[in-house]
């Protein structure tokens, strides 16, 4: 726990410290982005502690975003009311997606959460009088921190930054405690969590409207903070860069979300950058197919996240002969 | 039974998987700080009318019924929720946790802080995190696991497993607990202690249930004994005379030793299960 606090003082100072040591504005943006996508990340992982896995958060966070922008141009609201107001109106949503969608078992709730992402991409782009279509909303209305000037990068890091940190600490507590305990069991066994009581669906309920008001959350700044958004960035593609992200950090250790929201995004920024000088003739897809690999790479060999991955891998070096698994299974009861 | 009302009550029980009649018409009851034995050849239906009890299947007629509480068709969670714990014959323990974790997680049914009070980690849920793991150690050491409990549960050895999986059973304060094959796996030593363990809790109030192949244990540890085959109840009664019903010896050695005279009241201890 003590070593858990320390970490934590730890990372807060780094934080602080960053931009006194990187001022580019290409740093501070590339931060910026890590920092909300880390926010995002944090809320899958907070869903994939159930056991869930979606493929939608990109349209939660497109959600948050749209809703926000909307509300403070249409009605001349102040962005830091729009946030939470924004934020909050995609939990519910998300709420009314869950009822029928986590009835489904496994891969079909993936699925579920995929159709959705698809069914907002499209309306993004097809209620044009609404959202602007593939033109995007324009001139969306600056979050100001101090007096009437549209926040600095800096400012934005800041923020930013301390939501992630206090996003990250609030899944770290739910993790813990009464509804930890109550997730780890759905995790490990739904068949036996519920023979003590949990109500499964109920907690896997909460975890993902929490996920969805994430990235809502991160949304909203988004769009403060870029202050122009189109459908591109909220599409299927996105909602899969965010579950590597997840997936690099450890389906279901909270701290892991930061570190894989930072990997992922630093190597999407090398990726750019360096392939089109290998291979000067390719298209876009080789990122996604790039993506692909690493997927599947990381869930063969380090199912646990790269975090875990390696300290398992520095434990199964220290320690040749791997413990056996016991008959602690997920089967439902037969007999 | 007699005036009071029973812990639990089944009625007219039928479970059909297709053309399987798993359960068929089960009637039966048990005293509130009783232990009953189920017993039956391996595919009796022992396991189904646990499920069947405990909501983790639907009944295709018939009832369930907790003290004066009809139960049937209600969610395994909200059944749990009573008091009505179970185990698993298969073992559902959480094998990455630590042992004292898995038994922790038993004590869901009687703690009550949410996801606010987790997220803002408020006084209330750190007391019931400590509550909990007192509870937790409590149950270890009713079961005579107190050493272990940093220990991964994968990591003990099968016997040891099974008493984790009771001690997180007992963590949730169970007014019923069902057994399914408590002592399979248990050396006998282990397997009378645990005899010793369900005496000691029925006096504080424990009815149990308890699937059991070990006749042992059955002679030894239940006050009554109800038998199953084909899913259905075919005796009921105290384990003496149980043991001596040419009908249960029928159902373990099957028909065909008993018409022809092979079978007697010598060959019933063993009991053991015939193969199907």
């Amino acid at each position: 726990m003590t070593r858990e606090r320390a970490g934590f003082a730890l990372l807060a100072a780094g934080i602080v410290a960053l931009p006194l040591v990187v001022s580019t504005a290409y740093a501070l943006t590339l931060l910026n982005v890590i920092g909300l996508y880390a926010i995002v990340t944090l809320g899958l992982i907070l869903l994939g502690c159930s056991g869930q896995v979606s493929l939608g958060q990109a349209a939660f966070y497109g959600l948050g975003a749209y809703a926000s922008a909307l509300l403070s141009r249409g009605l001349g609201w102040n962005p830091w009311l729009t946030i939470p107001i924004a934020t909050a109106a995609v939990a519910v949503v998300a709420y009314a997606v869950g009822l029928p969608a986590l009835r489904l078992a496994g891969h079909f709730f993936v699925l579920a959460t995929l159709g959705f992402g698809i069914i907002v991409n499209v309306l993004m782009v097809q209620l044009v009088s609404v959202t602007g279509g593939g033109n995007g909303l324009r001139d969306i209305p600056a979050l100001q921190i101090t007096g009437i000037h549209p926040a600095t990068d800096r400012q934005f890091y800041y923020l930013i930054w301390a939501l992630a940190l206090g996003t990250l600490l609030l899944a770290r507590n739910i993790t813990s405690h009464r509804t930890g305990r109550a997730l780890r069991a759905i995790l490990a066994s739904e068949t036996a969590a519920a023979a003590l009581g949990v109500e499964v669906s109920r907690y896997k309920m909460q975890v993902f409207v929490a996920s969805a008001a994430y990235a809502a959350l991160a949304g909203g700044i988004y769009a403060h903070y870029i202050r122009f958004i189109s459908p591109s960035p909220f599409a299927l593609y996105a909602s899969l860069f965010f579950l590597i992200m997840a997936v690099v950090g450890g389906l279901t250790n909270i701290w892991g979300g930061l570190f894989g929201a930072a990997a992922v995004t630093v190597l999407d920024q090398v990726i750019r950058a360096q392939v089109p000088r290998v291979f000067p003739r390719v298209g876009g897809e080789y990122q996604t197919a790039i993506y692909g690999i690493l997927l599947v790479l990381i869930m063969i060999f380090f199912p646990r996240g790269l975090v875990r991955g390696a300290i398992d891998l520095r434990h199964a070096l220290a320690h040749p002969l791997p413990a056996t698994g016991g008959p602690a299974g997920a089967e439902p009861p037969e007999e | 039974m007699t005036g009071r009302t029973a812990a639990l009550r089944v009625a007219g029980l039928t479970r059909r998987f297709g053309g399987v009649v798993a359960v068929q018409g089960v009637d039966a009851d048990v005293a509130p700080q009783e232990i009953v034995a189920v017993i039956g050849p391996n595919g009796a239906g022992k396991t189904t009318l646990f499920n069947l009890i405990t909501g983790f299947l639907s009944p295709t007629s018939g009832d369930v019924y907790y003290q004066e509480t009809r139960i049937t068709g209600w969610p395994a969670s909200r059944i749990a929720a009573l008091g009505v714990i179970r185990t698993f014959q298969n073992l559902l323990i959480f094998g990455d946790a630590t042992v004292v974790e898995n038994v922790m997680a038993g004590c869901h049914r009687w703690t009550r802080t949410g996801l606010f009070q987790a997220a803002l980690a408020l006084p209330a849920a750190r007391r019931e995190d400590r509550q909990v793991y007192e509870a937790a150690r409590e149950a270890l050491a009713v079961v005579g696991l107190p050493d272990r409990e940093h220990d991964r549960a994968r990591d003990l050895p099968f016997g040891q497993q099974r008493l984790l999986e009771i001690a997180r059973a007992l963590a949730a304060r169970p007014t019923v607990l069902l057994l399914d094959e408590p002592t399979a796996g248990l050396s006998a030593p282990e397997a009378r202690s645990l005899v010793a363990l369900m005496r000691r809790l029925r006096a504080d109030g424990v009815t149990f249930v308890v699937i059991e192949h070990n006749m042992d244990v059955v002679m030894d540890g239940a006050d009554r004994v109800i038998v199953l085959d084909y899913g259905e109840k075919i005796a009921e009664g105290p384990p003496q005379a149980v043991q001596r019903d040419p009908r249960v010896i029928a159902a373990y050695l099957g028909d065909d030793d008993v018409s022809q005279g092979r079978a007697g009241p010598a060959a019933a201890p063993t009991m053991e299960p015939r193969p199907r």
